[in-house]
């Protein structure tokens, strides 16, 4: 039974310490961690459980355009996708353990791969993103550019281990890199030239060496002149501009998200075993959308925040997937006219949900009314 | 009288009977049957191959067994099975693939794979009885006794050193081997730059790194940013970083600018490059990668591998 409540959890929650090179690393389990750490893992789960029994006023509720259930593991197309992308060809996710990408078209059901395989090789790939015609994907040798038919571009070989990244106006490229040897120099946003060689610097890191440094893992996004910094492990944005310089932050809010803070301070969760770490995770995705932040929160169901840049809460949407999650394995919006179309991938320890929701854009003349926290 | 022995006897005949075909199916579910991370030895259980043969695994005892879970849909492990087999030790071991997928797998692997045992049936139980985690495929060496002799992930480049070093009892990398092949470089004139560097030196010395590969996140980046800091302290040695010469001149200036390295960083020449590669190939990159030596202006004085090794030199060296 703790074996099973663990296993809900185990594919949302990393250590810090990666693991044979491998971007995705390691999760904390009740079978590598016992069944102390499968409890306090299961206590982050029922404290989202409880807390979104309680949806704020104004909550507009997605309605499911496309529902498709995968085995996770081998007996379906996905092995351990980590991180998705759309255009208007389709959704492109990253399958780490496949060394693949794949493609779902959009009117239909059928999962293909990418022909990458001939071209150059995917190692252990995580984050995808799509910019003008072009799959860009981060794996263990740098940032690889395809055409959206799978043919090889080119590979940025950065030599930064990379979290995450996203590409900006001029395909100016940020990333959020991971370090082994932490400095207080070390930054927390590195902007990459079009070969991977660093142009600057920015952001402050914590550099926690309790928590394993996980607090400092962050999405990123960019809005024109603005870079994003939505953290995974703190309910919290930081915005920058361009040339590095901070410009504001603020708060991401739910209810359950005090409870979790609480779980920070607690040794057994925060610290499972000898180099494991963990922490609440609060965020699974942010994009931006014209002027506005979506921010996916990591709850049993999918919660999605929508932000003014200036950190205004707008909207708040929730959808229904077909099982508990233990997690979020990629999150793409896009808006068409005054609808917003949602993707997500939900996971949970054996089985993954290809999502495809659509919500009408609020009018933001009237703010919805939040959460207080 | 007899004939109520010869009903107990016929009883007991088949409730053993019943036991042992019950045994036979569900045997290695059984729960007193540890995982091999425990147990440390090849599990004794009945398996049914592809073709619904059953056996058991005992028939493995008496060679070495090679056993690795493979999901036929992921290029990247089915090239690695292909590897081991091409370089498969010279002395006979057997083969036992376990897969999510018989079908498919029996028909990617080469001409010539009759020997290798797929078995699919209970496929997620053997994981767990052989301790393979959810996220990665592994593989497993038995020795010819069923003991549990060395395991790891598909993408261990050294897998087949390790195959060959438990089977052939060939040598693993070790310093003695890069000791080697580093003397035999500078015994030929290709460390001739880094002899003429650490002329220039106070100590006459000069600490070569050889990397490969690299990156922020990497046990070899801590690497790089301790040969960083030692080499910014120490007045008395000089410090250089080669990269083979597959390395582009872009890809070396990224190299040295995004990992903020204060040493000069240079290209290693045509036949050092070529014995470096060697190496990777034949012992894995990540055990070659970050090995340190240090040449003074004639010879090569010493060779470490490995953080703690190489924090220790330097430490004494730079005393």
């Amino acid at each position: 039974m703790i074996s099973q409540a663990a296993g809900l959890l185990t594919l949302t929650v990393y250590v810090g310490l990666f693991g044979a090179c491998t971007r995705v690393s390691q999760p904390v389990t009740a079978e590598s961690d016992g069944p102390a750490a499968a409890a306090t893992m299961a206590s982050e789960q029922a404290i989202k459980t409880s807390g979104q029994s309680l949806l704020a006023e104004g909550t507009d509720t997605l309605k499911i355009e496309r529902q498709t259930e995968y085995e996770l593991g081998g007996s379906g197309p996905f092995l351990y996708p980590v991180s998705l992308a759309t255009d208007d060809s389709g959704v492109y996710i990253s399958d780490n353990n496949a060394h693949a990408i794949r493609f779902r078209a959009p009117h239909s059901e059928s999962v293909t791969t990418l022909p990458t395989l001939d071209t150059a090789k995917l190692v252990w790939p995580n984050t995808i993103q799509i910019s003008k015609g072009s799959a860009f994907v981060s794996d263990n040798e740098g940032i690889k550019s395809f055409g959206l038919d799978g043919r090889f571009q080119r590979v940025l070989k950065t030599y930064y281990a990379i979290n995450d990244f996203t590409i900006g106006t001029n395909r100016k490229i940020y990333v959020n890199p991971s370090f082994r040897t932490h400095k207080a120099s070390n930054p927390l946003i590195i902007q990459v030239d079009s070969e991977g060689a660093r142009v600057k610097g920015f952001g402050e890191r914590l550099n926690h060496s309790n928590y394993g440094y996980l607090d400092d893992l962050a999405y990123l996004c960019t809005a024109g002149d603005s870079i994003l910094a939505v953290f995974k492990h703190r309910p919290v944005v930081y915005v920058y501009n361009s040339e590095g310089k901070f410009l504001r932050e603020f708060p991401v809010k739910h209810p359950a998200f005090e409870s979790l803070a609480a779980l920070a301070g607690d040794v057994a969760f925060t610290h499972p075993g000898p180099n494991r770490y963990r922490l609440p995770t609060y965020v699974s995705g942010a994009r931006v959308v014209g002027n506005r932040l979506m921010v996916l929160l990591d709850l049993p169901q999918p919660e999605i925040v929508e932000m003014s840049l200036m950190g205004k809460e707008l909207g708040r949407y929730t959808g229904k997937v077909p099982f508990t999650t233990s997690g979020y394995r990629g999150f793409d919006v896009q808006l068409s006219g005054s609808t917003y179309r949602f993707w997500l991938l939900a996971v949970n320890l054996k089985k993954l949900a290809f999502m495809e929701f659509t919500g009408a854009r609020k009018n933001h003349d009237s703010q919805a009314r939040t959460y207080s926290n | 009288m007899r004939s109520r022995l010869s009903i107990a006897l016929l009883i007991v005949a088949n409730l053993s009977l019943a036991s042992y075909v019950l045994a036979r199916r569900y045997i290695f579910t059984a729960p007193e049957l540890a995982p091999v991370a425990q147990s440390k030895t090849l599990p004794l259980v009945e398996l049914q191959d592809e073709n619904g043969r059953r056996f058991r695994t005992d028939r493995f005892i008496g060679a070495p067994l090679f056993v690795q879970f493979v999901n036929p849909s992921v290029e990247a492990q089915l090239a690695s099975v292909q590897r081991v087999r091409e370089h498969r030790p010279t002395k006979s071991i057997s083969w036992l693939l376990i897969t999510g997928n018989a079908h498919d797998l029996r028909a990617r692997l080469p001409h010539g794979s009759d020997d290798i045992v797929i078995v699919q049936e209970d496929y997620q139980a053997l994981r767990e009885l052989f301790s393979i985690p959810r996220w990665r495929e592994h593989w497993i060496i038995f020795d010819e006794g069923g003991k549990y002799r060395d395991s790891g992930s598909y993408d261990t480049v050294e897998t087949v050193n390790r195959l060959r070093s438990v089977v052939d009892n060939e040598p693993v990398f070790s310093l003695e081997l890069l000791t080697r092949t580093v003397n035999s470089l500078s015994e030929k004139g290709q460390l001739s730059q880094f002899h003429a560097k650490a002329a220039h030196s106070p100590s006459g010395k000069t600490v070569v790194g050889m990397f490969s590969m690299a990156c922020t996140g990497c046990p070899d980046g801590s690497l790089i940013a301790t040969l960083n800091k030692y080499a910014s302290l120490d007045r008395k040695n000089n410090y250089l970083i080669v990269l083979p010469n597959t390395f582009t001149k872009v890809e070396l200036k990224t190299f040295t600018t995004n990992l903020e390295l204060s040493i000069p960083v240079l290209l290693a020449g045509s036949e050092f490059t070529r014995e470096w590669l060697a190496l990777n190939e034949q012992y894995g990159e990540k055990a070659v990668n970050g090995s340190v030596f240090i040449v003074d202006k004639e010879k090569v004085v010493s060779v470490v591998n490995g953080l703690s090794e190489t924090k220790r030199l330097l430490k004494t060296l730079s005393e």
